[in-house]
């Protein structure tokens, strides 16, 4: 028997995801049937980075992750209250994380090299990203993140490892995008 | 001790996109017209030259699907110059049809656009401005 080397709690689909001895997500039948295959896929392959494992080994606290088909982009990870959380402790952090698993290239359109190409791929790259963030919050850092060089670094770093060199995560909006009210017009007359 | 020292300026620019999000006025089969002005601002205080400038279009906000990249000329060739002095600005038109299926504009179209240029002591930079893309009617 193996000792339990996760530290993270990650809550997806309503359960607590399981993790072999590669620290690779082991998903239930529930977590199977009713969440998307691209987002199951993306942790995976995250989960075998060498920034996924470290995070999940080191990040104390609980990752509750939603997928939302209507999220503008791929996938999100709104900044929680750092002093509340400093407060809380360790074992009440919780982290939300936002995963659209919709991404479909339009017809005709062709993806420049070293880029995600399939809704796997964009989920792949979702969870490196938005980690990397909740990664950051977890060591008490505030957003702005995208200006530092360490956190471009690390994301150079991970996004290579998923495949996806060339893919940016460096744009000036995530304040303002990430903190905005969201309204939803759901009928109009 | 360590001695302080002055730390250098270096020439940064700043750009904004007007209007934001850019409106894609629709002519028919997927194709739009993207009209909108983009300001470079210098911003760090010294003197900068645009050496291009590049316009993707994004899909899901991130994933590049079309990207052209412009000379220098493209601004002069319009009658503004190319550098822009400590502290002022530079605006001008961006005008382009290009064809947008819909699938994108429904799924989070952006453009992201991308400034390179060198300041007045040679130092290299590169900024960019990512904006939404709404469709007009």
């Amino acid at each position: 028997m193996h000792p339990i080397v996760a530290a993270a709690l990650f809550i997806f689909c309503g359960e607590k995801v399981a993790f072999d001895r590669d620290l690779l997500p082991q998903f239930t039948p529930n977590q199977m049937q009713n969440c998307t295959a691209a987002t199951r896929d993306g942790f995976t392959r995250w989960a075998a980075t060498a920034h996924g494992r470290a995070l999940i080994r080191r990040l104390d606290g609980r990752v509750v992750i939603t997928e939302d088909l209507g999220e503008g982009g791929a996938g999100r990870a709104p900044e929680p209250s750092i002093a509340t959380m400093a407060a809380l402790g360790n074992s009440t952090r919780v982290y939300t994380l936002i995963l659209n698993p919709n991404f479909v290239i339009p017809k005709g359109m062709a993806v420049m090299p070293g880029q995600p190409v399939t809704p796997a791929d964009m989920m792949a790259a979702a969870w490196a990203g938005e980690m990397l963030h909740i990664d950051f919050y977890s060591r008490g850092i505030s957003l702005p993140h995208h200006p530092r060089p360490d956190f471009q670094e690390e994301w150079s770093a991970v996004a290579a490892e998923i495949g996806f060199p060339n893919l940016r995560h460096d744009d000036d909006d995530e304040g303002g995008y990430r903190r905005r009210a969201i309204i939803r017009i759901i009928g109009t007359h | 001790m360590p001695k302080e020292s002055a730390a250098p300026l270096r020439g940064r620019l700043e750009l904004e996109v007007d209007p934001n999000p850019i409106v894609a006025m629709p002519l028919g089969d997927n194709w739009y017209e993207l009209n909108f002005d983009i300001i470079m601002r210098e911003a760090g205080g010294v003197d900068v030259r645009i050496e291009d400038f590049t316009v993707d279009a994004l899909a899901f906000k991130a994933v590049p699907v079309h990207s052209q990249t412009f000379p220098a000329t493209f601004i002069t060739d319009r009658g503004y110059p190319s550098s822009i002095r400590a502290g002022k600005y530079l605006r001008f038109k961006f005008t382009r049809r290009w064809p947008l299926p819909s699938e994108l504009l429904l799924t989070g179209a952006a453009a992201r656009v991308t400034a390179r240029t060198v300041d007045a002591n040679g130092v290299r930079g590169e900024t960019s401005v990512r904006v939404g893309v709404a469709v007009g009617r």
